[in-house]
């Protein structure tokens, strides 16, 4: 089921009052049903993977809880890890890897043919995989108790709001939360409700609309070169974080409507002054888990030097390919993980010019770092987007071929226009971008809808109107696009 | 009931107030006779509004009241009197038509006409200048949405204009259009017309096929296809000579001749020389459309050419 339809608009009330109307004691079975549900409205028989992975987990977990010696749970730490990561593999990566030895037989002429697995990828395996891991890597470390409570656990693993597209909880967060009775509370309704009117704001009027563009341009790349090329990567970082952020925030705001507090997974990126700090602000639940199960029992930063590069290149690399089973991915994550090994190694020559320069902290060094920023997280969201490594190298090569020739520019008209997206289009995009961007600068002090409480009604009322009137009237709705992190 | 509840309840319902009274206007306001529950708006003041967006309108119209037989194209096949074809034929023709309708959406229009329709006799009007790739739009696909989908109806930008200007005219009339001065017209369309549809050309693709598509589909279902090129004034027809299309316009009616019945009356001839017999260089008056129709469904051509 997508946020984003009216299946959604009918389920999530009806499941907001039986939360309500229940017992405490039996939540966990109306949210259990409703998640599964969720989940089975996209395709029912892939529930059966969700819970293989409950129920390994859950005993796994139960075995390790019991046994003191490290070498006899690690034991089960590895039926937990093979059997996830084996079921991800299997759906996910198994044909990219198959077809590339293929690929590399068929070049010395070799004979391999092990036949392609020919399933469907399953809606969200690698969050609720993660989500899922995490939780027997903590009983392992003993950070967390294993839960005695199968239905709770099974909820924990598939709980609607977060359960195709994060946030990806931590259990020693999210699981005592079902524990706890949820009252029905005024503020706190408003509020989720006010966080899910943003992400749909996000996802229906700002994302879909730049899709438009973004998919027109990025599927037909012979026919765009230039200031097409240059719009359409733009468009699609901003794309990108409302899709994804949109998607958050409803899930964060439908889990805080029944009580639940999921994290935070964006905190204004592209306002981010480094990439260091672009990570800090983006994707937070996976950045987090990547460093919290992977990076840090590398070794972290607290090894030699190259081994520290390798730590931070090893994490990006494997990001990105949690993201698909694509050239395309790899190249993003290496490519942040190189910017982040080059601004350590560039950290001390940067300081000695900016301290020559003397413009150090001053607004035009933070506008500058936030600019650069933004450009290597764009210039990096092209591999993300292009469907191959050679329509990635065709954006990069012409991006500015033919940038100062009129002509490119009115045929890119045109070819927009066939998209259905006129110059008026491509202004209220842009308009909407900013109108997003003045929202999140406005955050940077508080949340938002906290500071607009104490606010005049008529304005508070206003906002809630432009923003309704908004989702209402200026999303594309007949060219509505399902959310690009559902693919992951 | 829980105070904090009420609360919500109360705020909710005055919060979705506004919304629910637009739904309500727009079903009573109804500009396209989308509903056709209650007719609050005169017909003429609705068809003032309609072209703001006349493919919807048509769309709408002819699922409602749907026919066997249908004329397909852009703006230059609205002119067809389909009252004179019902006098030679005795068949009721409708006309599908959108302005400035590109080839593809010609098509897209040609199977949406197959969902409502048992279809007898189809004339699609197609002319050089949409056998382009940049003359590509996709309009259709919103049609079809809103026509499928009543909220993406109501919740839509344009409907939403149109709602305002249906009111607006029947509180304060419909506007008299100032009649645009016919020589200005005619040179912006020999000038900036016939430069922003021939300037960039490509050869569109997929088209051919497309067309075939509708050509095989209308043989087995034993539908009679007639494509059909309108005249365009020798003043714009010669901008393809200044934008080297010669060679380009005889391959598109090869191709297009490969699929069916193609009557031509873009060449040379006593209409396309004539200005009197156009209100603009790509517009016909009724007289010539009324002489287009007789060639058309009468055995013999005097103007139009069957194209082989």
């Amino acid at each position: 089921m997508l946020f984003n339809s009216l299946q959604f608009l009918i389920f999530f009330p009806v499941v907001v009052t039986l939360f309500f109307l229940i017992p405490q004691k039996r939540r966990w079975i109306l949210l259990l049903i409703a998640s599964y549900y969720f989940y089975m409205c996209w395709k029912v028989e892939y529930i059966v993977l969700i819970i293989i992975s409950t129920l390994i987990d859950y005993f796994a977990a139960q075995q390790m809880d019991k046994l003191n010696e490290k070498a006899k749970k690690k034991k089960w730490l590895y039926l937990s890890l093979i059997s996830n990561l084996g079921i991800l593999f299997g759906f996910k990566y198994f044909n990219f890897i198959n077809e590339n030895v293929q690929s590399f037989f068929d070049h010395f002429n070799v004979f391999y043919n092990i036949p392609a697995f020919e399933f469907l990828l399953p809606v969200g395996i690698s969050f609720y995989t993660f989500q899922t891991l995490s939780y027997t890597i903590d009983v392992y470390n003993c950070k967390t108790k294993a839960q005695k409570q199968l239905g709770v656990f099974a909820v924990f693993v598939s709980f609607f709001p977060q359960l195709v597209a994060g946030p990806i909880e931590r259990s020693n967060r999210l699981l005592p939360q079902f524990f706890v009775k949820h009252d029905f509370n005024y503020e706190r309704v408003r509020f989720g409700l006010q966080q899910m009117m943003w992400g749909f704001f996000k996802k229906v009027v700002i994302a879909d609309r730049l899709a438009i563009v973004v998919d027109g341009v990025y599927n037909n790349l012979d026919n765009y070169s230039g200031f097409a090329l240059i719009i359409a990567t733009i468009f699609f970082t901003f794309q990108i974080y409302c899709d994804f952020s949109g998607y958050s925030d409803i899930a964060i705001g439908s889990a805080r409507v029944m009580g639940f507090e999921l994290m935070e997974n964006f905190k204004r990126p592209y306002f981010s002054k480094s990439i260091s700090e672009f990570w800090k602000r983006w994707h937070i639940s996976l950045s987090t888990w990547f460093r919290d199960y992977l990076y840090i029992p590398l070794g972290g930063s607290k090894v030699v030097k190259w081994k520290w590069y390798y730590n931070l290149f090893i994490t990006f690399l494997v990001s990105g390919f949690w993201h698909g089973a694509n050239f395309t991915f790899i190249v993003w994550g290496a490519l942040h993980g190189t910017y982040l090994i080059s601004a350590i190694i560039l950290k001390t020559p940067k300081e000695i010019i900016l301290n020559f320069l003397n413009i150090k902290n001053t607004t035009f060094h933070k506008i500058y770092q936030v600019t650069f920023t933004f450009l290597l997280a764009s210039f990096a969201w092209i591999f993300f987007r292009a469907n191959n490594i050679t329509d990635a190298i065709y954006v990069i090569t012409h991006l500015f071929t033919d940038v100062g020739d009129y002509t490119n520019f009115s045929v890119m008209q045109l070819k927009l226009r066939g998209l259905g997206v006129g110059m008026n289009d491509l202004l209220i995009s842009f308009g909407l971008i900013i109108f997003m961007e003045l929202f999140n600068l406005y955050e940077r002090g508080g949340d938002v809808w906290l500071k607009l409480k104490y606010k005049p009604k008529w304005l508070r009322w206003s906002v809630y109107y432009i923003i309704m009137f908004g989702i209402l009237f200026l999303a594309p709705y007949s060219k509505v696009s399902n959310f690009i992190y559902f693919q992951f | 009931m829980n105070t904090e509840l009420k609360i919500l309840l109360r705020k909710g319902g005055v919060f979705i107030l506004p919304i629910i009274t637009w739904m309500i206007i727009v079903v009573i306001v109804d500009p396209f006779n989308y509903f056709n529950f209650y007719e609050a708006i005169s017909q003429q003041t609705k068809k003032s509004s309609q072209k703001l967006n006349p493919l919807l309108y048509n769309s709408i119209n002819f699922k409602n009241n749907p026919t066997n037989s249908v004329i397909i194209g852009d703006s230059r096949v609205r002119k067809l009197p389909t009252k004179r074809i019902q006098e030679l034929t005795g068949d009721t023709y409708y006309t599908l038509h959108s302005n400035g309708a590109k080839l593809n959406e010609i098509i897209d229009l040609f199977w949406l006409s197959t969902k409502y329709s048992k279809l007898k006799n189809v004339i699609i009007g197609i002319n050089f200048n949409l056998y382009n790739e940049y003359a590509y739009s996709n309009r259709t696909e919103d049609v079809r949405e809103m026509i499928n989908n009543p909220l993406i109806y109501i919740f839509n930008y344009t409907i939403a204009k149109t709602v305002c200007l249906s009111i607006k005219n029947e509180l304060f009339g419909i506007p008299i259009q100032k009649k645009k001065n016919r020589n200005d017209f005619w040179n912006y369309s020999i000038n900036t017309t016939a430069k922003n549809q021939y300037s960039k050309y490509k050869y569109p693709n997929m088209m051919l096929e497309k067309l075939k598509k509708i050509s095989d589909y209308c043989k087995e279902k034993n539908i009679n296809l007639t494509l059909l090129i309108v005249p365009n004034h020798m003043d714009f027809h010669d901008q393809l000579v200044k934008y080297n299309l010669l060679d380009e316009e005889i391959q598109f009616k090869e191709e297009i001749s490969s699929i069916g019945r193609v009557i031509d009356f873009d060449y040379p001839n006593s209409i396309t020389n004539c200005k009197s017999c156009f209100t603009d260089p790509i517009h016909t008056t009724d007289s010539i459309s009324m002489i287009i129709v007789n060639d058309l469904f009468t055995d013999s051509l005097v103007v139009g050419k069957l194209l082989q």
